[in-house]
This record gives structure tokens, C-alpha cells and sequence, in this order.
């Protein structure tokens, strides 16, 4: 049950790909060759250009997922960053006002840590009411309607600059998903956040500072959440309230399709990085293919469904005999 | 006469939301002049039938220490479908909205109860999937009107002893959830399996078709509630119940469900529903935006969940 078993260095040394990672490269090869204009130099980084928003809020909800935790208000937090955005940056300028923006979103990521660790709120619950909260005073605050700022090259830069030659957006997004390897894989806040996801209990017993690992944890969650507000600001050039509602949904999906067990306690920056990846192709191919958006939907809906059917070893789907092999068949005969 | 435990524990849960309820009867009472009118009271209990059978459906999953994100969109799905086939086969067809929910349902319950796919996974990939098959049957979302709305106007409109007959449609539906809850004996399966699934399995619950069957009750709910949608709003409405899903959990939690799972409570959760509705009519009635109807929501959820925190054993934290 530790989650090295699902990426590891075999005995040659070579590292192992997760089942989620195989899917993206066929998905990619069957695109390239089959949907027109989809391998084009222009397209793909049109592709990686749109995931990077999705993919830095993944690695925020990534962290709350390995807590054992789910983080529904970061679309609402989002929304009011760029309103406070667009209302601050003709006062303060544009870097100042940026910064007032992530620090409203690290603030409410803070208050969402002190619920969940210092009043045993259910994770569920505390973002549920607060991306209640939130979307009500965005809509206060903006009368309702969509604010827009002046379009200064400044404002724009974050989602449209270049830094030696890569867009602005993505190198913040390999930024973000090599940070958040480290973190979890080669820190010890990152090893406690492990434990307490996985093991509450244990991790009382071990002496784990539990309720501070569970407030930094969501803190710097939503400092990824603040990175990904301030672009999609910066792409919008508008305040608006109704900025990106099912954020926290694509960002728990993205988690899934990579292959994530969201039982808290497991997680790699891989899941975010091939989960993204996925539903970005998707997206892009359905584009390209001039399929419907409902049709698209339904299509991601099947692959969130049939991905997480296909690498989840331990349910049941395996131990009835459709794929049982020695091993898992009997892990499940244990856990009854 | 004797009181068992588990009911006293439900009573004390229910002061909360009934102290509040009496509390906002009183703020208002005062603020707003026509709001303690018979008319006023009827028209809360109207306005919340929709949300209410939701809310019991989640209960149901909740109790199996589940939950079930799908429920708004069946509820739209329902309507949707329900309106085309009442347009095609005439007014017998209403019975399909409730079948819409019970075959979402069977499909959700499936994918968590048999095949032991995380809830919050299996529910968001339906979501998406049912809204896109909620689009493609209406042809890119349109609202459906029904053709002949003199049923529909008489269920929802008429007064039959004082409430139209779709409001008396939810009440029954209502004392159905209690004895299910109260009396059946799928109702002490679900308490079980959400309370300790180990020991469930052990005395002999087949825990996954008692998942399974709550993820279908909470399915046949929506659909009555899809079907009570379409009543009241003349057409089918594709794109309605966004979110609905979620006020539902916070009904179910201001009622003193906890998430953790083994909590029944169908008078809490009808409960917090009746306080999230006069709530929302009695700031509307003093004249305040709809937004600020929204923070008050989200300061009660919260608020909700302090009070599942310190009902709580101190020593888990939560997430």
C-alpha cells in the first residue's frame, strides 16, 4: 500500500511509467496520426499553453487530495482574486496588485486550513460553504457583471510573455509540478503530509505535529491556487465572477485520469502532469474534430469513469474475476 | 413513554435547526411585516419541495458515508426527458422522470458500490457524462416546453386542501423517506454500513448492494424532484439544478447528519432545508440582493459544520 509501488525504479534502474502515463502517449501517437493539424509545432504548444492553468491548480488540489482532504472552493477564490485584481491595479499598479490578489487567495486557503485542522470541520463542508461565501461576495463586490481592466502590456504578460522561448504559462506550470514533486517526495513536511493522509491515527501516535501539517498543507495549496488565479486573470484581462465555477471539478478530475487514488496518503506530481495531459488532448482533438461540446463531455465523463476503472488494482472489478490475479484476488479476500 | 437513545440523540440533533428556524420566524416577523402571513409560510414550504426531496436522497447516501454529486443534474436530466416523453405519449409519461433518476442512480451505485470506486470520482465522471447527454437529448440544452400544460398548471398551482397537489406529491414522498428511515429494514442496513462496514459485513450485510441501493433511492428522489420541476416550471429545463447537489449536503448537515457516515436523520434534514429556504425568502422579503443571500448561505454552512466539528470526537481531526 505505499504509493512507490506505483512509481518505482525497477531492479535495471529504469523508471516505470504509471498506467495514466501510457495513455497519454497513445493518445498522442493515435492523435497525431489521425485528427489533421493536431501535431503541429503551433497546436501543441496551443495545447500545453491551455492545460498550464488547469494543471498549477492541479497541483494544489493534488496537495489537499494527499491529505485526505477535497478542496471545492478554488474556482470561487479564483474569481475574487481577479476582481480584487481589477479593482486594485489602477490604484497600486500592476505587480502590487497582483500580489494583493494571490495573498486574498493564500488568505482563504489559510482559513479553510484553520476549519479543517483547528475546528474539525470535514474538509467537504468548510470549502463547500466557503465557495458559497466567496461566490456571493465576488458577485457583491462586482455588481454581478464582469469587470473589465485596462490591457496594459503589464497585465497581460503573465499569460501571454515568453521566458527563453516558452510561454510564460507553461514554465510556470513545470515550475509548479517540479515543485510539488519535491515537495512531496523529497521533504519531510512533504513525507507528514503522507502520513496524515494516509494514516491519521499513526501519525497522532508518531508524534506528528497533525492539525499544523493539515494548516500548511492547505496554506501552500493555495499558494499554487494564487499562481493559477493570477494567469487566468492576466488571459481574461476582466474581473469576473463567474470566472472558472468548475474549476475545482477539473482539477479533481485531472487528479483522477492521472491515476490518483483520492483516498488521501497517495500522490505524485506525475498524476497531475499525465491527468492534464489527457483531458487537454481530449479537449483539443474534440476541437479540432468539430465534435459538439455535449458530446465532449460525455466523452471526458466515459474517461475519468473507465481510467479510474482500469488502474484501480484493488477494486472490486479486479477481485470478481475480470482480470484477478493471484495477488490482488487475495487482497481482496482480506479486507472482507 | 420510553425514548431510545439513537431518537433522543436525533431530537437534541433537531434543536439546532429548530431553534434557528424559530429564531429567523421571529427576526423577520419583525423586519418584514407580510412575512408571518399564512400565504408566506404556505409559499416557503412550496418553494422548497424541489430541494428538499434532493436533500433526502443525499441523506440516504450520506448515511452509507457516501455522497452523491450527480443529483442536481438528474434532476435537469429528469425534467428534460420527462417533458419529451410527456410531448410524445401524453400524461402517463410523467412517470418517466422518476425512472430517469432510479437508472442514474442504478448507474452511480454501481460504479461506487459494486466496482469500489471513490465517490467523489465516480459521481464527478456521471456528472460530466450526464450533462452532456442531458444537452444532447434536448439538442445543445434548449428548454423543453411541454405542449399541453393544463396537467402541469392544475399539479402545481391548484389548491387541494390548502397546498397544490404536487406539494402534497413531495409530503408523501416525505413520510415514504421516514418510514424507510424509521421502519424498514434497508434504512438500519444503510446505519450500519456507514457506521462500521467491517461489522456490517460480518453479521452478514452485502454491503456493496446496500450502497448500490441508497446511490438508487437517492436517484428515484431527484427524478420526483425533476418530475416537480417540470411542474412547476411549464418546461423542461436542462441546464436548471447547477449546485443543487451541494445545498443538499449543507440541508443534510445543518439537519445534524455528519459526514463520517451512520446518520439517518430525515426530520433533521427536511429541517435544515426549511431553515436554508427561510432563510433565503426572508432576506429576499426585506429587499437584500440575491448575493447577500448567497454569503448567508455560505456563513450558515460553515457555521453547520463548527457545530459537526464539536460534536465530533475531539481526538480525529477532520478533512
Amino acid at each position: 500500500m505505499t504509493e512507490h509501488r506505483e512509481i518505482r525504479r525497477s531492479k535495471q534502474g529504469r523508471l516505470r511509467l504509471l498506467p495514466a502515463g501510457y495513455v497519454a502517449l497513445v493518445l498522442l501517437v493515435v492523435f497525431s496520426l489521425w485528427v489533421p493539424r493536431f501535431a503541429a509545432v503551433g497546436n501543441l504548444e496551443n495545447i500545453a499553453k491551455n492545460a498550464s492553468v488547469l494543471a498549477i491548480a492541479a497541483c494544489g488540489q493534488l496537495l489537499i487530495l494527499v491529505l485526505g482532504g477535497l478542496e471545492f472552493s478554488i474556482g470561487a477564490s479564483a474569481a475574487l482574486a481577479s476582481v480584487v485584481i481589477v479593482l486594485t491595479v489602477p490604484e497600486l499598479g500592476v505587480p502590487a496588485g497582483f500580489a494583493v490578489g494571490a495573498l486574498v487567495v493564500i488568505g482563504i486557503a489559510f482559513i479553510n486550513g484553520v476549519w479543517v485542522a483547528y475546528f474539525n470541520l470535514t474538509s467537504l463542508i468548510a470549502t463547500l460553504g466557503m465557495m458559497i461565501f466567496l461566490t456571493g461576495l465576488t458577485s457583491a463586490i462586482a455588481g454581478g457583471l464582469p469587470m473589465e481592466a485596462v490591457p496594459t502590456k503589464e497585465f497581460l504578460w503573465l499569460a501571454r510573455g515568453e521566458v527563453l522561448g516558452l510561454p510564460a504559462p507553461v514554465l510556470l506550470a513545470i515550475l509548479s509540478l517540479l515543485l510539488v514533486h519535491v515537495l512531496l517526495k523529497h521533504s519531510t513536511f512533504g513525507r507528514l503530509m503522507h502520513l496524515v493522509g494516509s494514516n491519521r491515527t499513526a501519525a497522532i501516535a508518531a508524534g506528528t505535529p497533525v492539525r499544523r501539517v493539515m494548516l500548511w498543507g492547505f496554506t501552500i495549496a493555495g499558494g499554487f491556487t494564487a499562481l493559477a488565479a493570477l494567469i487566468l486573470t492576466s488571459k481574461v484581462a476582466s474581473g469576473q465572477p463567474n470566472l472558472v465555477p468548475n474549476l475545482a471539478y477539473e482539477t479533481i478530475a485531472a487528479c483522477a485520469i492521472g491515476g490518483m487514488q483520492l483516498n488521501g496518503g497517495k500522490g505524485h506530481a506525475c498524476h497531475v502532469l499525465f491527468g492534464v495531459a489527457i483531458i487537454a488532448m481530449i479537449n483539443n482533438a474534440a476541437v479540432l474534430l468539430n465534435l459538439p461540446s455535449p458530446v465532449q463531455q460525455l466523452m471526458l465523463g466515459t474517461i475519468i469513469i473507465g481510467s479510474v476503472l482500469a488502474q484501480t488494482k484493488n477494486s472490486n472489478l479486479w477481485g470478481v474475476g475480470f482480470f484477478s490475479t493471484k495477488k490482488v484476488s487475495h487482497a481482496h479476500q482480506s479486507s472482507q | 413513554m420510553h425514548i431510545s437513545p439513537a431518537n433522543k440523540a436525533e431530537l437534541r440533533a433537531l434543536m439546532v435547526p429548530g431553534a434557528g428556524l424559530v429564531g429567523l420566524g421571529v427576526i423577520f416577523g419583525y423586519l418584514a411585516p407580510n412575512f408571518l402571513t399564512t400565504g408566506n409560510l404556505l409559499n416557503i414550504v412550496t418553494q422548497m419541495s424541489i430541494l428538499v426531496l434532493v436533500a433526502i436522497g443525499q441523506s440516504f447516501v450520506l448515511s452509507t458515508r457516501n455522497f452523491d454529486l450527480t443529483l442536481g443534474v438528474v434532476v435537469a436530466l429528469a425534467s428534460a426527458v420527462c417533458a419529451i416523453a410527456v410531448n410524445s405519449w401524453g400524461s402517463t409519461a410523467y412517470l418517466v422522470a422518476p425512472f430517469v433518476g432510479i437508472v442514474c442512480g442504478m448507474l452511480t451505485g454501481c460504479l461506487v458500490g459494486m466496482l469500489g470506486i471513490q465517490p467523489v470520482v465516480a459521481t464527478l465522471g456521471v456528472l460530466i457524462g450526464l450533462r452532456g447527454v442531458a444537452f444532447l437529448v434536448t439538442g445543445s440544452g434548449q428548454v423543453v416546453p411541454l405542449a399541453d400544460r393544463g396537467f402541469a398548471t392544475w399539479a402545481a398551482y391548484s389548491n387541494v386542501f390548502g397546498l397544490p397537489p404536487a406539494t402534497w406529491f413531495v409530503c408523501g414522498l416525505c413520510v415514504l423517506a421516514l418510514w424507510i428511515a424509521k421502519r424498514s429494514v434497508l434504512g438500519k442496513k444503510f446505519v450500519m454500513t456507514g457506521e462500521r462496514r467491517e461489522a456490517a459485513q460480518l453479521v452478514g450485510i452485502r454491503c456493496e448492494h446496500v450502497v448500490w441501493k441508497s446511490y438508487i433511492l437517492a436517484g428515484f428522489f431527484a427524478g420526483c424532484a425533476g418530475l416537480v420541476l417540470l411542474l412547476r416550471a411549464g418546461t423542461g429545463l436542462p441546464s436548471e439544478g447547477v449546485g443543487m447537489e451541494m445545498q443538499a449536503i449543507a440541508a443534510a448537515v445543518i439537519g445534524g447528519t455528519l459526514l463520517s457516515g451512520g446518520y439517518l436523520r430525515i426530520f433533521g434534514t427536511i429541517f435544515g432545508v426549511a431553515f436554508l429556504q427561510t432563510l433565503l425568502t426572508g432576506l429576499n422579503l426585506i429587499g437584500t440582493s440575491p448575493f447577500v443571500a448567497q454569503i448567508a448561505t455560505g456563513a450558515v454552512i460553515l457555521a453547520a459544520g463548527v457545530l459537526e466539528g464539536a460534536v465530533k470526537n475531539t481526538s480525529e481531526v477532520g478533512a
